[in-house]
């Protein structure tokens, strides 16, 4: 445990969150870490409280949580660690975008709407990196090109509801690398695109994963694309962190009850085919 | 078309319970350049043909905007046709003024939420549909609503509720519920479980599953996912860009695709585990003109001069099944392509 | 599990506060709104020229009583006075005997009786003084309120029917309908609709009914705007499609489906549109072209005060308040309605 936290990036320490006071809580002391250049994902059904994780680590919870447990974001050693929930805001705006990037499930959705693709992704570049007005349009086109949109030029001009879901999920890759972070969350990044264009994502994540040393948090509900990406895979079920596993220890025979239960529904769909393929030869 | 083994010969005498045939439907483009005279027209199906068995479930699998919930939407009589008719049994649904004979199709809706009034309870909104069934008198409504929603599933004690108090999996149930208490013959799903966990997704499909084939039901089930479509339906239509691009058996299918769209479709499933595979890239063309000849020919790694020129049509390839159809003019040429996609 | 965290004290805020604060002012807003329904229904048992209880010549008269129940909506003209109360030439205070058994109202006088010299300062027997005719301004704030929340009530009553039919159809029927409708939506509305019902009250005289029909008549357009709005969007969702596709007729998709959703912002738009109401109605008393100078109004209160403002300005604050609080009420009332019926706020509410 020593020896790992001097390697971990970022630390989540049994944090519980309720939204109202009354209401049932909806994370229950859940810890986790991350190691600088790891990728985990955090998998459970809907409502089992993996967003909001994801929420409470760039603090973007409303202000009227309640919350308890600390999220501690370490980066090289460089750098003192940031409390991010007790820190200022000013400091955590430091931290968004620049060292925490997030990606949306709904990416028309988490672009505005009014702006062209690349004056948003322009803005981005001068906030973040400080670029001066002039390059800022130049590095907007390359990070398009970077996250392998053929035609920058075009879809730069666009605007987002012009876009199709796999393109604007594309946009808004390119919108979170900007400031090149440390740690990229991502929250059911492809459950709502379809197969190619799942897969093309997919594809696009990984690539960026062996070319820079991000961290990775991968929300989502399936085991597929959870295994697909990360090396570990974290189990949440109502509320709780259930289990917390190497991905290749993944079928083990002892694992906890909800993770068998979401392999298993992964494996269903394929397996059904199966066994219909089967039957009907 | 010759002669193949008996049961076919006798599948092909029987009337088709849903065919569709030459079915066109476009719709005005809906662009922010409202005052342009000529509005380019989105030529969302372009020419479909579907013939389902009694008691058949067909899997009608593309990517979102290749046209397949406009085509859901035209059987459903919700739009108009440009051409093309929708037969019932041999009765043109779109022709025949009688609410009973319209009622022979229901369609369950992607979006379990939407499709509901957000006032009116579970039991209203199963209760609706009855009131519209001239054989159904008041006093048998209570009974055939409880029998559907026992049939989807549904947990009884949870009918007065409202739709935004119920889990996606629950509310879906209520979709199918609100779907077969009329008793349909013909069942069109449009992507029902895409909105649900995999975990829900499981559930609701061994469901319909069951209904179908305790009811007998036809069941025309869209979706843009192979592994769903493969796990419930026995035959499968390939949709892109508004056409069929290959049909036929499921397991003919997904073992030995004719098609390259339909290699990379199912290439993409393999792709969420492994890497082995490379991915198909960019995107569909715009329906508002769609390419010339062959629609899939500007993404095709193994197409030719005439792919630009010549429309292909759905033709029987394999040897071994007559009904394992494919339009595509090269489709002798798919164990290159699937060299192309293993060597990246 | 139920503290948060001491150490973060930007995220600990009590929001349970403000939407109590908000409530408690929601709530007083409804008392005061139901304060002067009642008021205004009750009248003649607050302040009127003639006892509630009297005996006269031996017998048990109820005259305020039944001048309250012929007065009330629908049912009022069931409702006869006994006779020699009926008569205006019958003066109870004289009429009665000095010893004989009579119950007065709290306010025993009537809104155009005067009794009193003119400009009389607030004392026990007139509780905000006299104005410039020696009338009791108390009596006739009271039945200034029967006025005012008639207008207010009915007038969007009308309003509201008539925005519900034309927008409803706009929006069901879309196409060639909605362009007509569209277009006298826009018309009615590019029409200054003060000179508009200054001309018409000009051409048909004064009096309630009148003012009702006026006002009605002109305010529903931003009704029917909304009406069709709801409708458009309504004919667009997924559950219309549903109530098509088992075969739902057009009328019944749109009075069960479609016209309930378009109910609640035609709620709260009635409830903003009261207090627009009471406003112009106050206006065109003021110019003198309101009810009438035979009745007591809030408008013609405060016109009475205006000709006298250098020498008695305080008569104007009674109709003033009057006004305010109820525009006020009103305007709270509508935005709470809002809140409650819209399940997007009520949802990020619970939420947040």
């Amino acid at each position: 445990m020593n020896e790992r936290s001097t390697h971990s990036m970022f630390e989540v320490t049994d944090l519980s969150v309720r939204y109202a006071r009354g209401e049932a809580p909806v994370l229950r002391d859940v810890s986790l870490t991350i190691d600088r250049g790891e990728s985990i994902a955090l998998v459970g059904d809907s409502g089992c409280g993996k967003s909001t994780l994801a929420l409470a680590a760039m603090r973007l919870l409303p202000k009227t949580a309640f919350i308890r447990g600390s999220i501690v974001l370490r980066g090289d050693n460089r750098e003192t660690p940031v409390d991010i929930l007790g820190s200022d805001e000013r400091t955590i705006e430091r931290v968004r975008g620049r060292r925490i990037a997030m990606v949306f499930q709904n990416p028309i959705g988490s672009l505005n709407p009014v702006m062209r693709i690349e004056k948003q992704l322009a803005e981005v570049l001068r906030v973040v990196r400080g670029t001066s007005r002039s390059t800022a349009k130049r590095g907007a086109l390359e990070s398009l090109n970077r996250v392998g949109i053929a035609d920058p030029v075009r879809v730069g001009r666009a605007y987002p509801h012009e876009l199709s879901g796999g393109m604007a999920q594309r946009v808004a890759l390119a919108l979170a690398l900007a400031g090149e972070p440390e740690l990229l969350i991502a929250d059911e990044p492809t459950s709502a695109l379809d197969g190619i264009v799942q897969a093309q994502i997919v594809e696009l994540i990984r690539e960026t994963q062996r070319q820079t040393n991000l961290s990775l948090l991968l929300i989502t509900h399936d085991m597929a694309i959870a295994k697909a990406l990360t090396n570990r895979v974290c189990v949440i079920e109502a509320t709780r962190l259930v289990d917390d596993c190497p991905i290749d220890q993944l079928t083990a025979a002892d694992r906890h009850a909800a993770t068998a239960r979401l392999i298993q529904a992964a494996e269903f769909k394929r397996s059904a085919a199966i066994t219909l393929m089967e039957r009907t030869i | 078309m010759t002669k193949s083994t008996r049961t076919s010969q006798e599948i092909e005498r029987q009337t088709p319970r849903l065919e569709v045939s030459d079915l066109h439907v476009s719709f005005a483009s809906r662009s922010h350049r409202r005052l342009q005279r000529n509005k380019p027209r989105v030529h969302a199906v372009r020419g479909v043909d579907l013939s389902l068995q009694p008691g058949a479930c067909m899997g009608l699998v593309g990517e979102s905007g290749c046209g397949k919930s406009t085509l859901a939407r035209a059987v459903m009589n919700l739009i108009p046709l440009d051409r093309g008719t929708i037969a019932v049994d041999g009765n043109d649904m779109h022709r025949v003024e009688s609410k009973a004979s319209r009622q022979r199709i229901q369609m369950i809706f992607q979006h379990a939420h939407a499709s509901m009034n957000p006032r009116m309870t579970v039991e209203s909104v199963v209760t609706d549909p009855l009131r519209f069934d001239d054989r159904c008198t008041k006093s048998e409504r209570s009974r055939r609503v409880e029998s559907a929603l026992q049939l989807a599933g549904f947990d009884a004690p949870l009918r007065g509720r409202y739709p935004h108090e119920l889990s996606g999996g629950q509310l879906q149930r209520v979709a199918i519920a609100r779907a077969l208490v009329l008793e349909p013959d013909v069942l069109i799903c449009d992507e029902p479980v895409s909105a649900l966990d995999v975990s829900a997704q499981v559930e609701i499909l061994a469901q319909l599953k069951d209904i179908q084939q305790t009811r007998s039901l036809t069941m025309l089930f869209i979706t843009h996912d192979l592994d769903i479509a493969a796990a419930i339906c026995d035959r499968l239509a390939v949709m892109y860009l508004g056409r069929i691009v290959e049909s036929g058996p499921t397991h003919e299918i997904l073992r030995n695709p004719q098609h390259p769209y339909t290699h990379y479709l199912s290439a993409a499933r393999d792709l969420k585990r492994t890497s082995a595979l490379q991915p198909l890239m960019g995107e569909p063309p715009s329906p508002l003109a769609p390419p010339t000849g062959c629609s899939f020919h500007p993404r095709c790694p193994i197409k030719s001069d005439i792919c630009h020129s010549q429309t292909p049509v759905l033709l029987s390839t394999s040897q071994s099944s007559l009904q394992h159809q494919a339009a595509c003019l090269h489709s002798e040429r798919m164990d290159e392509l699937k060299e192309i996609t293993t060597n990246r | 599990m139920t503290t948060a965290n001491p150490t973060n004290p930007i995220l600990w805020t009590d929001h349970a506060s403000t939407s109590k604060r908000r409530n408690w002012l929601a709530r007083s807003a409804a008392a005061i709104a139901i304060t002067f329904i009642l008021v205004a229904l009750l009248a003649p048992l607050l302040a009127w020229h003639q006892p509630i209880v009297c005996k006269y010549q031996g017998q048990f008269y109820f005259p305020a009583i039944s001048d309250t129940a012929s007065r009330l909506p629908l049912v009022g003209s069931w409702f006869q006075k006994a006779k020699p109360f009926r008569f205006p030439s019958f003066d109870a205070r004289t009429a009665l005997e000095p010893d004989a058994f009579a119950l007065w109202p709290p306010v025993p006088y009537g809104p155009m009786e005067m009794v009193a010299d003119a400009n009389r300062p607030a004392s026990r027997r007139h509780w905000l003084g006299t104005d410039d005719r020696g009338r009791d301004v108390l009596a006739r704030l009271i039945h200034g309120t029967c006025v005012s929340v008639r207008v207010g009530v009915y007038s969007m009553l009308l309003a509201g029917i008539v925005g519900i039919i034309i927008g409803g159809a706009a929006g069901f029927y879309g196409g060639a309908i909605d362009w007509m409708c569209s277009r006298l939506i826009e018309i009615m509305m590019c029409f200054p609709a003060f000179f508009l019902i200054l001309v018409v009250m000009v051409w048909i005289g004064n009096g309630v009914t009148g003012i009702i029909l006026v006002i009605g008549l002109t305010q529903w357009t931003s009704i029917a705007r909304l009406v069709r709005a709801e409708f458009l969007s309504g004919r667009e969702l997924d559950f219309v499609d549903a109530a098509r596709s088992y075969g739902a007729s057009g009328w019944y998709i749109a009075l069960r489906h479609l016209l309930p959703a378009a109910l609640a912002p035609t709620l709260v738009a009635l409830t903003f549109g009261v207090a627009d109401a009471i406003l112009l109605e106050a206006g065109l008393s003021w110019l003198g072209l309101g009810v009438g100078a035979d009745v007591a109004t809030w408008g013609g209160m405060l016109r009475d005060a205006y000709d006298q403002i250098r020498t008695h300005p305080g008569l104007m604050t009674a109709p003033c308040t009057a006004i305010f609080v109820s525009v006020l009420c009103c305007h709270i009332l509508g935005e709470q309605l809002r809140r409650s019926l819209d399940p997007r706020i009520g949802f990020s509410e619970s939420r947040s």
